[in-house]
């Protein structure tokens, strides 16, 4: 049903769910269905505890997804054992959060990002996968004089860069970026989500960029997600999504980010009430009803269905014609 | 200028650190009017906090210390106070509140006592223990927390409800100056928009002034009337709102703030970020601080550390490019 | 990729070991430099006892030599029993060292292995391996060691085995905390995302990283075991009189602290030297092992 050529990574009522004891059981990921086209970058947006790690990590099968299935170019990779998924792994990496914990302060930076090539065996010699590191070091803008240093040495962004050249290594078509630039200054923040565009552009990479700032996402993203309590809520290209958000929790994230401008200074915040709720063993019918403003008794007792109301533009909300 | 609230004047300071000086902030100089927002953006690093704990002199005395200049609160020194006098001034007219919800309450005292801790030290009007709670309760409704939960502790709240139990203490004693070290940093963007909204409504209500120190210039935008942009430890460019963000006298590092972040309102291919790092304190370049990572680095940049050129009154820029331009110092 | 980059000659950049680092730090510090010279002095003691001082002066019992104060013939005088207590310090060493150091590698290392299979895959290993530990945690350990003694009759090795026993659940304890908070962190994740085996990121990131720390208990753990070993053979469960040991020699000059203190003495102070020896060599290890604390 699905082109393959077309989409790189696809989720089908992807589900990841832990046991918290007690019998309870928390639903980080809850039936998620995603597609990302070859070469774009699809967007995950949402706060803290929604789940957006935990969906990034299950689609790479670093955390076992409890249901559905995981598409990359067109083969259902958690039906794969776990030899056959070592081998995939070469073609998607993972870029992380914090430049602090995602290096082993033990290891020089050239020895963190031949790991995969030496783990992969890619090259038969060590000689020659150090020049592939060079090279590495070269494409993300890392200063040669580095390589022999220890990630306490560097400062945050320079860490990043190694986090990206440990990625690209093996040469993968898809990359997971977990909130790669949340914890730089902005002026740091900018270099680094230029980077990761000018990679893409060389390289064709597909990108799941995970983050909860949503000015970051809008200009790396071609297509944007919205998270709410493990599930998405709404799909859709990400000047679209910004033009005309159709679902209540979109909205209001978008209202709520304060702009650099002082166009919307007098302009009433629309806030919406309350917290995110519990997402242990969560009641039926919408998430986000509690909160919305447009909430109906069916909203309470049923759970919208994730459908595609425009071309390529879905939306999990009874509300929205 | 009887409305002056808060006037800091060329202050410096420095931090002792294996027997050499490391100098935190450098000159820096602005005031604060009641009832007024003062923004201070600037990267992680440039000084920011330090300024801010400065005002309450909370830095360790161990080691830092303060070499030059003077921090005027209502007309007196707030460097030459007494410890004692000091306090009395800590906490009933110039509170703080910290970035971090989840480590500047006490875990094992309730919401409700650790609010009544802050005003029983500060009884001015020596109100008995009925009188205490009620004002307890009063604070937490104005905060947007029902008076109930005061008997809950603080793992029991959100990270939000918690920055407004940090809000309420801060607030309890009617301060007239509130200092605010990012303080929707740990927030989620729904939640911020909730505290901001409630900060910006007490404000309105009590007439606080309030210094704001932030790295997000949307905040800056939507919550001050009047910013200075510390880089290194100095002030580069000062100014009102209206100065920094429309008009075309700017500092080239704001300018690099601004094109670092990406604009949602208009479609833009590539950002325009700072090429490399801010220096670190104890190794700062000579001449302006900025010259390094400038693109309209000039020769006199390397050498000669700039002066602030003003162009209009309360306005100024920290650049040799606007030396002609500008008007040296001129206003009394 | 287009021209090579000078100085890029990557077999040069990758000569400096982590341990040949550590090692060339240790040997920069007086202080572990001497703890390292007490430590091969007395390996070294071990190796040659027999060259040093014959076996046999320890054992004979000469009646005129009792509790005789050092002098030129017998440099560390004579026990109650008339025998040259020189003799027995040195062959004593054999029991006391190699004993304590042998148990405490052993443990060390099964503690080592068992916290790493629990850390990193938890689950119902884990489970069984930790509720098992925390059992015989509520036992106390000199108690324990008694009993197994006691089950398996004395001896040299069902003394060894007993001690170990002993002290596995704590050292596996503590052991998997510290693994467990390496394993959280993302270069974990990030090796097990580019297609690396267990037994590879287990060895390659969780132990170093841990690695410190086990060497300094290690060390220190050493001291600790010496006075255990003493404390059964004195109960005559350990080492079988009249064979030299440090401990048990310690615990028998108790009786003649008035008329011959330096019996006391000579095996406390030699305790003693040790122990702060191997701790403060452990130190300094650990240190010398973290980049983080490299002095540039």
């Amino acid at each position: 049903m699905t082109d393959h050529s077309k989409y790189l990574m696809e989720t089908r009522d992807l589900k990841t769910y832990f046991p918290v004891g007690q019998g309870k059981t928390l639903h980080a990921v809850d039936g998620i269905n995603l597609r990302i086209p070859r070469g774009q970058t699809l967007g995950v947006v949402g706060e803290s505890g929604c789940g957006k790690s935990t969906l990034g990590r299950s689609i790479l099968r670093l955390i076992e997804p409890t249901d559905g299935q995981i598409l990359m170019d067109g083969v259902d990779i958690t039906k794969l054992k776990r030899s056959e998924m070592r081998k995939l792994r070469t073609d998607m990496q993972i870029i992380f959060q914090d430049p602090y914990s995602s290096l082993d302060p033990r290891m020089t930076i050239e020895d963190s990002i031949a790991e995969p090539l030496l783990v992969n065996k890619i090259y038969k010699t060590k000689a020659e996968a150090y020049a592939r590191v060079d090279e590495l070091m070269e494409t993300v803008g890392l200063a040669q004089r580095n390589a022999s240093l220890f990630p306490h040495e560097i400062s945050g962004g320079l860490r990043q860069r190694v986090g990206i050249a440990r990625a690209l290594a093996t040469n993968p078509k898809f990359i997971v970026c977990d909130e790669p630039v949340s914890a730089l200054d902005v002026s740091i923040q900018a270099q680094i989500l230029n980077l990761l565009m000018d990679l893409q552009e060389q390289m064709g990479l597909t990108y799941l960029f995970i983050t909860h700032d949503l000015s970051v996402v809008k200009h790396i993203s071609h297509n944007i997600a919205v998270m709410y309590l493990g599930q998405c809520v709404e799909m859709a290209p990400s000047n679209e999504i910004f033009r005309e958000p159709k679902h209540p929790y979109t909205q209001a994230l978008l209202d709520a980010i304060p702009t650099a401008s002082l166009a919307t200074r007098e302009r009433e915040l629309k806030i919406i009430r309350g917290e995110v709720a519990s997402p242990i063993d969560p009641a039926p019918g919408c998430r986000f009803a509690a909160r919305c403003p447009y909430a109906t008794e069916r909203c309470r007792t049923e759970n919208p269905v994730f459908r595609e109301i425009s071309p390529d533009h879905w939306v999990a909300c009874h509300e929205v014609q | 200028m009887s409305q002056e609230l808060l006037h800091v004047k060329d202050l410096h300071i420095s931090f002792k650190a294996k027997g050499k000086d490391v100098r935190a902030v450098t000159g820096v100089d602005f005031t604060v009017d009641k009832g007024q927002t003062m923004g201070i953006v600037g990267e992680s690093g440039a000084g920011k906090s330090v300024l801010g704990l400065s005002i309450l002199r909370l830095l360790p005395d161990a080691t830092a210390y303060i070499p030059q200049g003077s921090i005027e609160f209502k007309g007196n020194d707030l460097l030459k106070l007494s410890k004692k006098d000091m306090q009395k001034v800590r906490g009933d007219q110039i509170s703080m509140i910290f970035q971090d919800p989840m480590t500047s309450l006490n875990p094992v005292m309730s919401v409700g006592d650790q609010i009544i801790e802050a005003l029983r030290y500060h009884n001015k009007d020596k109100l008995n223990k009925a009188q205490l709670e009620q004002r307890v309760d009063e604070v937490m409704e104005l905060v947007g927390i029902p008076a109930y939960r005061k008997k809950e502790y603080p793992h029991q709240f959100s990270g939000g409800m918690r920055q407004r139990v940090v809000i309420a203490i801060a607030l309890v004693c009617n301060p007239e100056l509130l200092i605010a070290d990012e303080p929707t940093t740990a927030l989620d963007v729904t939640i911020q928009a909730q505290v901001l909204a409630i900060i910006r409504d007490l404000q309105k209500k009590l007439g606080t002034a309030m210094v704001l120190i932030t790295h997000d210039l949307g905040i800056v935008a939507q919550m001050c009337d009047k910013v200075g942009v510390m880089y290194a430890g100095e002030m580069v460019e000062h100014g009102s709102i209206e100065d920094i963000f429309s008009g075309d006298f700017h500092h080239p590092y704001t300018m690099g703030l601004f094109g670092s972040i990406p604009n949602l309102e208009t479609e833009s291919k590539r950002l325009s970020p700072i090429p490399g790092l801010m220096p670190p304190p104890n190794n700062l370049p000579e001449g302006c601080r900025f010259h390094p990572r400038c693109k309209h680095c000039m020769e006199i940049c390397k050498t000669v550390a700039p002066e602030k050129y003003y162009d209009k009154e309360g306005h100024y820029v920290a650049c040799h490019l606007f030396r002609d331009k500008g008007k040296e110092e001129n206003h009394d | 990729m287009s021209d090579k980059i000078p100085n890029g000659n990557p077999l040069k950049r990758r000569k400096n070991s982590v341990w040949k680092n550590a090692f060339l730090q240790l040997i920069h510090n007086p202080l572990s430099c001497l703890c390292l010279c007490v430590v091969v002095f007395f390996i070294l003691v071990i190796i040659f006892a027999d060259v040093i001082v014959p076996y046999e002066d320890g054992i004979k019992q000469i009646g005129a030599n009792r509790l005789m104060a050092p002098c030129a013939e017998h440099v560390f005088g004579c026990d109650s029993m008339g025998r040259d207590l020189f003799s027995r310090m040195v062959h004593g060493s054999r029991n006391s060292l190699t004993m304590g150091i042998g148990v405490t590698i052993v443990v060390m290392g099964i503690g080592t292995f068992l916290g790493a299979m629990c850390a990193y895959y938890g689950g119902t290993f884990d489970v069984i391996v930790m509720r098992l530990c925390e059992l015989m945690l509520c036992i106390p350990g000199v108690l324990l060691a008694l009993a197994l003694v006691a089950a398996l009759g004395p001896g040299r090795n069902n003394l060894l085995i007993a001690i170990s026993i002993s002290s596995i659940p704590g050292v596996t304890r503590q052991f998997r905390a510290l693994m467990l908070n390496v394993i959280s962190n993302d270069y974990i994740q990030a090796a097990k995302a580019c297609g690396a085996r267990d037994a590879y990121i287990i060895l390659r990131h969780v132990l170093p990283n841990v690695m410190a720390y086990i060497m300094l208990n290690t060390a220190s753990g050493v001291a600790g075991m010496i006075m255990q070993i003493s404390g059964l053979s004195y109960i005559g469960m350990g080492i079988q009189h009249p064979e030299p040991e440090w401990g048990a020699m310690l615990s028998e000059a108790r009786n003649y602290l008035g008329e011959a203190p330096h019996l006391m003495i000579i095996p406390a102070v030699t305790i003693l030297i040790v122990s702060l020896s191997l701790n403060l060599l452990g130190d300094a290890l650990r240190d010398a092992l973290d980049p983080r604390l490299k002095a540039d």
